[in-house]
């Protein structure tokens, strides 16, 4: 049984159609990421799966019973994006009151409550109002929040929203813990460079419709990239190689690397080869690899991945010969 | 039950974060210090029992009206041609009083009677003897009802008055009336108007006076305190000047009801109404209610909890100012009747209905602004109905106004489903009346009052509520938040 499943779900807000049939499975103890630009519908399918809002048509289940059941939501941690917390409660009486709502008994409360408090870095403060916490603050006790109860699933809406670099670590180190205790985690957020960290497979919605799918590695893996490098003084025999059928283009920044491109089922092979052939010395020679970010964007914009970019990391040596 | 519990404690802390409540509840030990400076010094017995020196006259003309069947009939009938006066009145150790009671006859208008005055008004002697038909009348069991035509109602209908038809008698009747009846009589009535207890009263009766004139040697023990005894008030711990010759209980009643429950309520309830709605509307806002329903609870039932815990805020409020209140004046007064203390919860039910409006309104507005105005624009309509159905109820017996049959069944119509907010002012009128007055008083305010069932005013009440929420509920599942 999957955790979170979806199949072919819709959600229409007046003439606003937030989600398209949008179908993923989630498994237990992983680490899932949704991404997608801002509108794209990712806190909708939260909302969901939660019964905040009815799905229009398809179908969701979280844990195996249908969206929106009340029980099922005692084994579900939630934080929300643009969370607001009664200014009224400290941090320590809204975990309180939270945790009696989740029927957490009184004595196990006054036990977990400071605990998690400390897990998150607020412990400190967790008798000051709520209204005179920081940001990030806020934030972090939304995590504490959603933890309290030991639920199965925890569900972040952009989890790490305001909160300051070390305190992201902080939080990244946390879900990595939760997931090794076997809690399924499923976040969204826009920090793709963390959500490449943490993340065991990712998805990505653009405007409502599901365009990418799988495990990290999946979507970086590159269609096929090289830089190549000869030694100085030799010249690198384009027609020769554009022949073959690759895509051939000097790096303009950097004088005698050329990017080669395989098309589906090509191989560098044939043009090592080649150049070997003609006697001449590879020096340089670096599969490219792609970050989330590059995926993210390129999927976003539509265009072809291995476009101009500067790229720093990510960049993967898989030989160098002189 | 524990998510019950931590919501009523969440609007409890809710409830209390505002300055306002503390500025509320600062009023209210005003108002409770100012009440507490009230001093009660009971009347000297020569005014109260004569009437001499002050408005509210002669505690004894009360004793013309009778309640029969030994006081068992709460509907009282009336034996106007007897006239008690007091002499030689004698206070003594304090708190008695001792002083020969005159039995004698007059004319249909009773008059405060000095010894003077007595003999013009008294006629020639009656041909029964009116005393012994007096106890006679209070010894049997009551008459029929008096009945008034009422108008409006179909032209034949009547309305029963609070109040009995005296009974038939025959010489031999009265002549059975025994020495210790009467002293049971008016034993009864001391205690029923000057509101001493039964075994604080002696009375004997004066041997060789003639009848139908009658002398009985009363003593009265704890008159201070007593409910019906005038007493003199004065404000700011003695500082001020005194009202004089008030009946303790009157002076009670008037705090008690027209004070805290009348203005006092009404003021409570137009602050509570507009500081309890902004309640739902916030835990309505975007990034709140996201926070409450992902947790496992049903909408409805967070919205019913959180109805009731929006409650909190006035059940506080008039606990304190009630329960200080009441606290204060038994002090001052000596009399612990715990009846004036229902007003905290009719208070809070009072303004449930009012609530479950403001409720309503924000639900589906989500505008505190809203269920602000609408909701005493609501306050407003249902104190004008139940002034008209109070109005109306009077005009069906006085018949003062000329006024056409559709009128009464509009005004019973829309009291008959509206909640009885008028109704249940009335209920604890009745209460503080029965709490503060002695009983003989009491009775006799109820005798034009047609006084609504408390099932009646808090059933129809609850229906609206429910109702109201359900409305509420309808909107609030439906909504995707
Ligand atoms: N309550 C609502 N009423 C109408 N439209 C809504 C509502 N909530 C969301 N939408 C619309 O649905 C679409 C998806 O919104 P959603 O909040 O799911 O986006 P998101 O992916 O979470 O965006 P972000 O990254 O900015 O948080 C948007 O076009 C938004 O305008
Ligand atoms: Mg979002």
């Amino acid at each position: 049984m999957s955790v979170i499943e979806t199949r072919e779900l819709w959600k229409t807000y007046g003439r606003i159609e937030a989600l398209k049939g949008v179908s993923l499975r989630v498994e237990k103890g992983q680490i899932y990421g949704l991404l997608g630009q801002n509108g794209a519908g990712k806190t909708t399918l939260i909302k969901i799966l939660l019964g905040i809002v009815r799905l229009t048509d398809g179908d969701a289940t979280l844990l195996g019973h249908p969206a929106g059941t009340v029980d099922v939501r005692k084994r579900v941690g939630y934080l929300p994006e643009d969370h607001q917390f009664p200014g009224y409660h400290t941090g320590y009486s809204l975990m309180d009151f939270y945790g009696s709502l989740y029927g957490v008994p009184a004595s196990v409360r006054k036990q977990k409550i400071p605990e998690t408090l400390e897990l998150v870095g607020i412990a400190g403060r967790m008798y000051s109002k709520i209204k005179t916490y920081s940001k990030g603050m806020k934030q972090r006790l939304g995590i504490a929040q959603s933890l309290m109860h030991d639920p199965e699933v925890i569900i972040l809406d952009e989890p790490t929203d305001g909160v300051d670099p070390m305190g992201r670590r902080e939080i990244r180190e946390l879900m990595s813990e939760l997931k090794g205790q076997g809690h399924t985690i499923f976040l969204n957020s826009h920090l793709l460079g963390e959500v490449e960290l943490i993340c065991d497979r990712v998805a990505i919605l653009q405007q409502g419709k599901l365009v990418r799918e799988g495990t990290i590695a999946e979507l970086t893996k590159t269609k096929g990239t090289f830089v190549i490098g000869l030694l100085s003084g030799q010249t690198f025999p384009s027609d020769a190689v554009i022949k073959l059928g690759y895509a051939v283009r000097p790096l303009p920044d950097q004088a005698g690397l050329f990017e080669i491109t395989l098309s589906d089922g090509q191989t560098i092979e044939p043009v090592m080869k080649l150049l070997s052939e003609r006697g001449l010395t590879v020096v340089h020679i670096v599969e490219k690899k792609q970050t989330l970010e590059d995926v993210f964007m390129t999927t976003v914009e539509g265009a072809e991945p291995g476009v101009d970019r500067k790229r720093r990391r990510g960049a993967r040596p898989v030989g160098g010969r002189d | 039950m524990l998510q019950f519990i931590a919501i009523l404690k969440d609007s409890f802390r809710e409830a209390v974060d505002g300055f306002v409540i503390y500025l509320m509840l600062a009023l209210s030990a005003i108002v409770i210090i100012l009440l507490g400076s009230i001093s009660f010094t009971p009347g000297s017995p020569e005014e109260a029992l004569t009437g001499n020196g002050f408005g509210a006259g002669n505690v004894l003309n009360k004793f013309q009206i009778i309640f029969p069947d030994r006081g068992a009939s709460t509907a009282p009938t009336f034996v106007p041609n007897v006239q008690y006066s007091a002499s030689n009145i004698e206070q003594s150790a304090g708190n008695s009083v001792a002083f020969t009671l005159n039995v004698s006859w007059g004319n249909q208008f009773a008059r405060p009677v000095g010894d003077k005055e007595k003999d013009k008004d008294k006629g020639p002697p009656p041909t029964i003897d009116p005393f012994r038909y007096a106890v006679y009348t209070w010894l049997e069991p009551p008459g029929r009802k008096i009945e008034k035509p009422m108008r409006g109602r179909g032209k034949a209908k009547t309305t029963e008055l609070e109040l009995v038809e005296p009974p038939l008698a025959t010489p031999a009747n009265l002549k059975a009336v025994t020495e210790a009846e009467m002293i049971e009589f008016l034993t009864y009535q001391c205690v029923a108007f000057i509101g001493v207890s039964k075994s604080d009263v002696v009375i004997t009766r004066k041997p060789d006076v003639a009848e139908p004139e009658y002398k009985f040697d009363v003593r009265l023990k704890n008159i201070a305190g007593a409910r019906g005894w005038p007493h003199d008030i004065q404000v700011f711990f003695g500082a001020s000047g005194a009202i004089r010759g008030v009946p303790l209980g009157a002076a009670l009643y008037i705090i008690e009801d027209p004070i805290i429950n009348g203005l006092g309520a009404a003021v409570t309830l137009i602050l509570s109404v507009v500081i309890t709605a902004f309640f739902i509307p916030n835990m309505l806002r975007k990034g709140s209610i996201d926070l409450l329903i992902s947790k496992p609870i049903g909408r409805v039932q967070l919205l019913v909890y959180k109805y009731i815990g929006g409650l909190t805020f006035i059940f506080l409020l008039s606990s304190f100012t009630i329960g200080g209140v009441w606290v204060v004046m038994a002090l001052r007064s000596g009399l612990w009747d715990p009846r004036f203390l229902l007003v905290i919860p009719v208070l809070t039910f009072t303004f449930g209905i009012l609530y479950a409006v403001s409720t309503t309104v924000a639900v589906y507005t989500r505008s505190a602004i809203a269920a602000i105005l609408v909701t005493l624009v609501f306050m407003f309509l249902m104190y004008a109905i139940g002034q008209a159905k109070s109005f109306f109820d009077m005009n069906k017996v006085t018949n003062q106004v000329e006024l056409p049959d559709w009128s009464y069944t509009l005004v019973e119509g829309l009291n008959n489903v509206l909640p009885r907010y008028k109704d249940l002012d009335k209920l604890t009128t009745k209460l503080i009346v029965d709490s503060t007055m002695p009983t003989g008083d009491a009775r006799a305010q109820a005798i034009f009052t047609e006084f609504p069932s408390w099932g009646g005013a808090v059933g129809v009440s609850l229906a609206f509520i429910a109702a109201m929420l359900s409305l509420a509920s309808l909107r609030l599942v439906k909504r995707d938040c």
